[in-house]
């Protein structure tokens, strides 16, 4: 594994999406060894069996997903503070949530939440400036954290 | 012999009830028997050869002037003198003792008179009868009732004032007259049958009965008969007394048509009527609370309320409180719970409406309580399953709504992946292969639209869901200027010129509005087609509406298409213009589900309007 390679996990159903995202990663020059979980369930999983060190760079997660769903998976890493510095991406296909869901807005005060956009183009642009803004914030906070 | 005779009647004389004072020819007393004495209150030596002036005092009872003593008057003329009436003896004494007196001359054989002898007797309790005897007449003639006597026969023998007032026949033509004079034409064996009654000792009370009065006029009387006895309590005559009870009877009459006429209206109405008194028992029943409740008026006289009326709570099948027992407690008018369910005597349950009124007497104490009621069993059953139906078709509509977002929803996802794909073959496309290349942009173009279809879909099945803000004030210029916004890249693109006036705020939920107006503005710019295009957006204030416009200077809506503008999917250009046809539709069901209307209007000059027709603020404008 590259040096400069990262560990990224994707929690989502849709294959094409999946198709797409290691596209724009691609395209965007990024190195990263990608988990995927097409379901919450895999994806809580997952989440439990991560060795310290292996624990993902960042997390790009859809929220409509078979059995248990984004939202849970979001409640889930909230709790975990092994998890607690890492970045994600929720990236959904519905927009998000209006402000007076409370819940949901508060579930997502330290996410960023990405639509699904229309057009590669865009879905490529959105995938790879997201990946690579919260790959400078991982690395920050892993270097403010271990100096 | 002699000596003896003339004591015998000395001895007679002073035994004699009446009192006997005789005098010689000078009016001296020569004798005075025990009566005398005692009434003069004197012993006989101190009368004795006294002048009867100085001894026998009398007066007139009314004037108190002396009266000559009757004695002189006989001595003088040689006859019998009786007293003048209303005289008064003073006795030795002072006390004065009414007296009836007479004088007689005491003659010799050969006519000459020797002296004259006075005989008086106390009249004390003679006068004293008399005088009742007078009050009593004056009292039965003063009286208000005729009081008449007759006797066996039925001659009348008395006749008084009252009388004469009732029946108008005078004392003197009635007594001696027969009293079948009155009795009434229609009525011919009464008074005969009244009569042996009277023969057997009988006494009638408060008969009443038609007698006939002289003037041939007809009256009520009410009737007291007695047998009037004599001494030796046989049965002579009979007194009767007689009283108008015309006036009565006439009363008790109309009392009698005005009940009568309120139990006929009480039996007639539709209503149910049950009363009580102010003990909350039953009184009455009519007709119709009778089949309700299955109970008979004569059943339940005195039955507290509960017993014949139980009710009940629709759904949770407590007792309800008796609303009489409130009426009585609280003194008002007082309507029953909704969701009452009356129970009848056979267990048969009907849903009822009902109220309670209290029932005051002349003084406003209430004395009972009057409840009426009736069978909305039908009217409950018909709302039930309006409710029931409502509740379906508001279920069907959220169904529905739901089926339009999970189809918009769902279809987005394979959609876009055939565009993102379509799109990936586009990029990587062999350069060689050019024939085929356009088929895959013609893909590309559809899923486009389709996309754009979907987003539309989405919004309008979306629209009132629970991501909606509550409704409220609106600031109908800032959300203006929120919708130009998002319309910015076509308004550059065009080039339009929008003018807006001021604009009243509106009550309602701020994200639809600003779908309306972004879709009336879009449309409005789209349609735009001379130039330079214009669009201009103003505000009406009604008297009890507020009217939004959005016009442009376009090809305008013909009439005969203006009605299915506001249907879904509905288009009225091809591709030239782009468009999806759900814009106006999101209008038209925003617009609606505030209470308004919607609707477009054909200018003169090929104006397009699309009028917005809200309630103002705090009217009657209804949240989605």
């Amino acid at each position: 594994m590259a040096a400069n390679s990262c560990r990224l996990l994707v929690v989502e159903d849709n294959d094409a999406d999946l198709f797409l995202i290691r596209q724009a990663l691609d395209d965007y020059g990024i190195l990263a060894t990608v988990t995927a979980s097409a379901d919450g369930e895999t994806a809580l999983r997952l989440i439990d069996s991560f060795e310290a060190a292996a624990i993902p760079n960042a997390i790009i997660l859809d929220l409509s997903l078979p059995r248990v769903s984004g939202w849970d998976v979001l409640r889930n890493l909230r709790d975990r503070p092994a998890f607690s510095g890492i970045p994600v991406m929720v990236f959904s296909s519905s927009p998000s949530p209006p402000p007076h869901d409370k819940h949901r807005v508060e579930l997502l005060s330290n996410v960023r939440y990405v639509q699904k956009p229309i057009g590669l183009t865009n879905f490529l642009r959105a995938v790879g400036e997201n990946v690579k803004a919260m790959l400078g914030e991982g690395s920050s906070s892993v270097q403010s954290k271990a100096p | 012999m002699k000596e003896t005779f003339g004591h015998y009647l000395e001895t007679t004389l002073a035994s004699i009830g009446d009192a006997i004072i005789s005098t010689d020819l000078e009016a001296r007393v020569l004798f005075a028997n025990t009566a005398a004495l005692s009434l003069l209150k004197v012993e006989a030596s101190e009368i004795l050869g006294r002048q009867l002036d100085e001894v026998f005092i009398i007066q007139n009872e009314l004037t108190r002037a002396k009266v000559e003593s009757p004695v002189k008057l006989v001595l003088r003329e040689g006859k019998i003198v009786g007293l003048a009436n209303h005289t008064v003896l003073i006795a030795s004494d002072g006390s004065e003792i009414p007296i009836d007196d007479s004088a007689a001359p005491i003659c010799a054989e050969d006519g000459s008179v020797h002296g004259a002898v006075l005989v008086f007797r106390d009249v004390t309790e003679r006068r004293r009868a008399e005088a009742t005897s007078r009050l009593l007449a004056s009292i039965v003639e003063s009286s208000e009732d005729a009081i008449i006597s007759k006797d066996l026969n039925g001659i009348i023998r008395s006749w008084n004032q009252g009388a004469e007032r009732i029946f108008g026949y005078s004392a003197d033509e009635m007594i001696g007259n027969v009293i079948s004079v009155i009795a009434a034409p229609d009525r011919p064996d009464e008074m005969p049958k009244i009569l042996e009654r009277i023969k057997d000792g009988e006494r009638i009370d408060h008969y009443e009965t038609v007698r006939s009065t002289k003037s041939g006029k007809l009256v009520n009387i009410s009737l007291t008969v007695s047998p009037v006895r004599d001494a030796r309590n046989r049965v002579v005559g009979a007194s009767k007394i007689a009283r108008d009870v015309t006036e009565q009877v006439r009363a008790r009459a109309e009392l009698a048509e005005q009940r009568e006429r309120l139990r006929v209206t009480l039996s007639s109405i539709g209503d149910a009527v049950i009363t009580t008194d102010d003990q909350g028992r039953v009184t009455y029943l009519n007709p119709v609370a009778e089949e309700l409740t299955g109970w008979q008026t004569s059943e339940t006289a005195g039955k507290p309320l509960e017993e014949v009326f139980r009710i009940v709570n629709e759904e949770s099948r407590h007792t309800v409180e008796s609303p009489v027992t409130k009426v009585l407690t609280e003194g008002r008018v007082v309507g029953l719970a909704n969701h009452t369910v009356l129970i009848a005597r056979d267990g048969r349950e009907r849903s009822i409406d009902d109220s309670g009124a209290p029932i005051r007497d002349a003084q406003e104490k209430t004395v009972g309580v009057v409840l009426v009621f009736r069978d909305v069993t039908e009217r409950r059953t018909a709302e039930r399953k309006l409710h029931i139906q409502s509740s379906e078709l508001r279920r069907t509509n959220e169904e529905l709504s739901q089926f339009a977002y999970a189809v918009s929803h769902d279809l987005r996802e394979p959609l876009r992946n055939v565009a993102n794909f379509s799109e990936l073959l586009v990029r990587r496309w062999n350069p060689s292969d050019s024939e085929s290349r356009p088929f895959a942009t013609q893909i590309l173009d559809s899923v486009r639209r389709m996309e754009i279809l979907l987003n539309d879909l989405l919004a309008y099945s979306q629209m009132g869901g629970p991501q909606e803000h509550p409704a409220g004030q609106i600031d109908t210029e800032q959300i203006v200027q929120r919708a130009l916004a998002n319309l910015k890249a076509s308004i550059d693109e065009t080039g339009v010129q929008i003018t807006i006036d001021p604009l009243p705020p509106i009550f309602g939920y701020e994200t639809q509005f600003l779908q309306v107006f972004q879709n009336l503005i879009g449309n409005a710019i789209k349609y735009c087609s001379e130039r330079p295009p214009r669009v201009y957006i103003c505000a009406h204030k009604g008297r009890n509406e507020l009217t939004f416009s959005v016009r442009d200077n376009g090809i305008g809506i013909a009439p005969e298409y203006q009605k299915m503008i506001f249907g879904v999917f509905k288009r009225l250009h091809g591709k030239e213009i782009p468009g999806t046809g759900i814009g106006l539709a999101i209008c038209s069901k925003v617009i609606e589900r505030h209470g308004g209307r919607i609707w477009p209007r054909q200018g003169k000059r090929r104006e397009a309007f699309v009028h917005g027709r809200l309630s103002r603020p705090g009217g009657s404008a209804r949240p989605g």
